[in-house]
């Protein structure tokens, strides 16, 4: 076991959240995104997370994030025959982002931010802890 | 450096008197040795940290955490180097101050 493997584990951990929140964020700017008809709408996008050892000699696991995924969902239909985008119906698609679906998971990838820096300055403090003995 | 921690321990480990030096060049390395590898690792990720700070600050593709945590790793090799050869030459001054 390597000196400083929890620190990759924690910081790998700390990348995926961070492109998680990019997710969110993108997916909250484009809540609103309309498609024109016969086009596609933008998709919510998701993070899919899978374990990854940190260095071929260790059986410890950080963390990266495996694929980007779209959600199949159908788009928002909203009528409004003015709009530049509406269908022959009337009807304007948007795209299928739930802002309160996101704000969950801004929250989420928020807390399990924290969640990993507190590990990390646990484990420095452990670190400065053992240097202690010696001094 | 870890290397050189673990060739501390094998000797602390070794009741018998005999003969500690050789048990340490059997290790690979005498004290001299250890303290240039440790002082080389540490030049190594003192490096790597100036390299992330220095590509942040030019707003390339690195993480703010992954700046942050190079300059900690950094940090705490510097700290644990410093230790040991404070106590090494607390241990040598120690011993140049016996009466014979």
């Amino acid at each position: 076991m390597g000196l400083f493997e929890s620190f990759q584990i924690s910081g790998s951990a700390l990348s995926a959240e961070r492109l998680r929140m990019d997710l969110v964020a993108s997916n909250l700017a484009n809540a609103n995104t309309t498609a024109k008809p016969g086009e596609d709408i933008f998709r919510r996008k998701l993070a899919i997370f899978q374990s990854e050892p940190v260095s071929s000699a260790s059986n410890l696991t950080g963390v990266r994030v495996s694929r980007i995924v779209e959600d199949s969902a159908p788009p928002k239909l909203v009528y409004d025959p003015s709009h530049p985008d509406a269908n022959q119906d009337g009807y304007v698609a948007y795209s299928n982002v739930n802002p309160i679906l996101e704000m969950v998971d801004m929250l989420a990838a928020s807390r399990a931010y924290q969640a990993n820096l507190s590990s990390l300055e646990t484990t420095r403090e452990m670190m400065l802890r053992a240097l202690q003995i010696i001094s | 450096m870890i290397n050189g921690i673990n060739g501390i321990d094998i000797v602390a480990g070794d009741k018998t008197f005999a003969s500690p030096a050789k048990q340490i060049a059997g290790q690979g390395g005498n004290f001299s040795e250890m303290l240039s590898n440790a002082v080389s690792k540490i030049s190594e990720l003192e490096q790597d940290s100036a390299a992330k700070q220095l590509s942040f600050s030019r707003g390339e593709n690195v993480e703010l955490h992954e700046v942050v945590i190079a300059m900690e790793k950094a940090s705490i090799a510097m700290e644990l180097v410093m230790a040991l050869r404070n106590k090494i030459v607390d241990a040598y001054q120690e011993i140049m101050r016996m009466n014979v």
